[in-house]
């Protein structure tokens, strides 16, 4: 018979009388063997070791047995707990079970005590160091000490949340909070971080969809219009110009002059003009209809106001600039010789007055830094017609560094400076006249760009992705805020008709099976993050949808155009008739979104 | 597909603009405009300071040239001589007007006209002529052709 000692020991407690140690049976019962084993077998410093022994015997025999340690600790004598103490290096303890019926009997092990390492100093760092509220970020800790001591540490801030294991920190208030990594094995020793989380921006700047600015002569269909102000340099000279055209398919700020129909008027804020070597710079920017001449001028851009004690979003000086301000294009700037030829020879129409722009101007939020680029920048092969020095009544092409070009606004913000989400209702079928949403600025950045379940599609050098329709891959396909319509090859698919002039730039199913159903296949570009998706559209009668409610409606969803269907490099235009029900997001070359692993360039929705 | 010149190409008048490909800075083909037949334009070596590469169809000859910024422009040329398309692809607007030749005007005039509504790719056709261009902030690409010049058994869509 096998009978526990430590049950057994709690058993005399209760019933005297089923235990030996006395009276008659002491003559009739004998002990055969004792065994200990103690659970774990090996501990440091402080730590302790559960000890049980196996007594062995026959008759009505007592299990109880005395514990002993040869050194190094502390046993209970009963209970058999063994407590180590601090050991100079590792040690062996011997600890004895004897059997208390019949001391000549006792079993022993043995426990690995080993010397306990110090924890010395704890140093805690979270990255990034600054963050919006709502924003993450994750704070590491490393603990220096000798011997065998404990790596970990419990986390604690001075205001906010920290997960007390993972480190990762975040707070809805601004302030500086001091975060605590405390040592797990000596709680006087403690590391600190600072996160100061600042209030974000107000990045919000709402979007209408309406027929377009003042004086424009042709209804405007599905343009994106928002309200921004621009000053002089870090002054508080400053225009409000309403019905700038928000284009996620060019970079930079071009702002329409007064002399040339638009709303920036000189006498009101005297932008100065970017110079090289002492000489005016100006433009000739190449959309894909048309062109913009005009100077390129420096201005503080205000693209959102400051709104319940959060700052405004401010454009201003890219980094390795010499002067003050963005670099914008001051398009018509009357100050500057006319067009030259080789600009206009080499584009389409001239879009730089009203009539023809369309807007008051167009705020480019494109996929890129600056509109040109390495491109036109010293160092490249050639000196493309795109920026010009001016002097004496003549302008020539130059090559101009990439502080000084003409610059997305959202990528010199201090912060929320990765990109964009837009975000436009659902409308109607058939078209409505007018839809308000909102762009905001960054993404990830703050509780009202997050990614959420959005699908990145990484994209190519150019901006592309890949957009397959009726079968047919389109590789040069791009998602832009700035086309007003669903511009894609027919591809042969049925009843995709292109409209009698002047419409014939759209497409006119017959009514009889207007709109046609149809859908697109999305894809990541060749060799990057392999993204894909099945997007769903409506293609009207582009006549119909004109004529509709009397001609008012300036938002059509069903609203699609031809485009170029090359073989290798045919465009599936993802225009403004997308962007209804959507939240779409726009993601900056080169910048990351903080807590997933996505870069831009990118779009997704 | 493509074949060396001067395999199968009929036109010996062509032939002899065609060959001195070789020596490609000192002897550039003429550089023909939308329309155009090769042998009767200037050259537009001034613009082209890239590399050339000449391939032939069954169809047509298509002369291309590299830019050392990597625009390309293409010329379509047919038995007869004459271009019957253009096409081009890169960050920078070739110059229109050089490759479009007397259909410049028209072109631009017909882009003019149309009812846009706002911006985005452009594509007319008209009995005379068609002509496409798409792309966005750093890359434009697109194509010209005339109708009544396409070879027999052209695909359009190799126009590019």
């Amino acid at each position: 018979m096998r009978v526990l000692a430590s049950l057994a020991a709690v058993g005399c407690l209760l019933m005297a009388v089923a235990c030996g140690g006395g009276g008659s049976s002491s003559s009739t019962s004998t002990i055969t063997t004792v065994g200990a084993s103690c659970n774990p077998t090996a501990i440091t410093a402080g730590q302790t070791s559960t000890c049980t022994a196996t007594v062995s015997g026959t008759g009505s025999y007592s299990s109880a047995v005395s514990w002993t340690a040869s050194g190094f600790g502390t046993i209970t004598p009963a209970g058999g707990v063994f407590t180590a103490s601090s050991v100079p290096f590792t040690q062996q303890v011997t600890i004895t079970a004897t059997s208390t019926q019949d001391t000549s009997k006792i079993g022993s092990t043995t426990i690995t005590v080993a010397a306990a390492g110090t924890v010395t100093g704890v140093t805690a760092s979270c990255t990034p160091g600054s963050i919006q509220t709502g924003q993450l970020t994750t704070c590491t800790a490393t603990v220096q000490g000798s011997g065998n001591f404990s790596p970990n540490v419990d986390w604690s801030t001075s205001g906010g949340t920290i997960n007390p294991i993972t480190g990762i920190f975040s707070s809805p208030g601004a302030g500086n909070f001091t975060i605590t990594a405390t040592s797990q094995q000596n709680s006087n020793v403690t590391g600190t971080a600072t996160v100061t989380v600042a209030t974000g921006a107000n990045n919000q700047l709402p979007i209408v969809v309406d027929a377009g600015p003042a004086g424009l002569k042709s209804s405007y269909v599905n343009g994106a219009f928002t309200t921004i102000t621009i000053c002089v340099p870090n002054s508080n000279s400053c225009q409000t110009i309403d019905h700038v055209l928000l284009d996620t398919g060019s970079i930079g700020v071009r702002i329409l002059a007064k002399a040339a129909g638009g709303e920036l008027d000189p006498a009101q804020v005297p932008l100065p003009q970017q110079k090289l070597n002492g000489t005016v710079v100006a433009q000739c920017n190449q959309f894909v209809d048309g062109f913009t001449w005009g100077s390129v001028s420096l201005a503080t851009v205000q693209l959102t106001q400051a709104s319940g004690g959060q700052a405004g979003e401010t454009a201003n000086t890219p980094s390795g600039a010499n002067v003050a301000g963005l670099p914008m294009q001051l398009i018509g700037d009357p100050t500057i010789p006319s067009v030259p030829a080789s600009c206009s020879s080499g584009g389409l129409t001239n879009e730089s007055n009203l009539q023809a722009l369309g807007a008051n101007g167009v705020l480019g939020l494109g996929t890129f830094e600056q509109d040109c680029g390495p491109g036109c920048a010293p160092g490249a092969g050639s000196t493309p017609n795109v920026y010009y020095t001016c002097s004496g009544g003549s302008c020539s092409a130059t090559l101009l560094s990439l502080p000084q070009q003409v610059t997305n606004p959202d990528w010199v913000l201090p912060a929320d400076n990765n990109g964009t989400l837009i975000q436009l209702p659902s409308i109607p079928a058939g078209g409505t006249t007018t839809v308000n949403g909102n762009l905001y600025f960054g993404i990830g950045t703050q509780t009202n760009n997050a990614l959420g379940s959005a699908t990145v599609f990484d994209t190519d050098a150019n901006a592309y992705f890949i957009t397959t329709f009726n079968g047919v891959k389109n590789s040069c396909s791009y998602i832009d805020s700035g086309s007003n319509a669903f511009y894609f090859p027919a591809s042969g698919y049925p009843n995709l008709m292109t409209c009698a002039s002047p419409n014939q730039g759209f497409y006119c199913p017959p009514t009889s099976v207007s709109p046609l159903v149809l859908s697109a296949q999305n894809q990541s570009a060749s060799n990057t993050n392999g993204s894909q998706g099945t997007v769903n559209f409506n293609v009207g009668n582009a006549n119909a949808l004109f004529a509709a409610n009397n001609g008012m409606n300036a938002a059509i969803s069903e609203l699609g155009g031809t485009n170029s269907g090359v073989n290798g490099c045919g465009s599936f235009d993802w225009g403004l008739s997308f962007f209804y029900g959507r939240s779409v997001f726009t993601g900056i070359e080169q910048r990351p979104v903080t807590g997933t692993n996505f870069v831009g360039p990118f779009w997704a929705y | 597909m493509n074949q060396p010149i001067p395999f199968g190409f009929p036109n010996g008048r062509s032939l002899r603009v065609l060959l001195p490909g070789v020596l490609l800075a000192l002897a550039f083909p003429a550089w023909a405009s939308l329309g155009d037949n090769v042998t009767t334009v200037q050259s537009d070596k001034a613009h082209m300071k890239g590399s050339l590469r000449t391939t032939a169809t069954q169809h047509y000859v298509k002369h291309e040239i590299t830019t050392p910024s990597g625009q390309v422009v293409r010329e379509f040329v047919s038995s007869d001589g004459n271009v019957f398309a253009v096409a081009w692809q890169g960050q920078f607007q070739p110059d229109l007007q050089q490759l479009l030749g007397s259909y410049f005007d028209p072109i631009k005039q017909a882009v003019a006209t149309q009812q846009r509504r706002g911006h985005g790719p452009v594509s007319v056709e008209t009995s005379g002529f068609v002509f496409r261009q798409a792309g966005n902030a750093r890359n434009l690409h697109g194509s010209a052709y005339v109708p009544a010049m396409l070879p027999q058994g052209v695909d359009v869509r190799e126009i590019q």
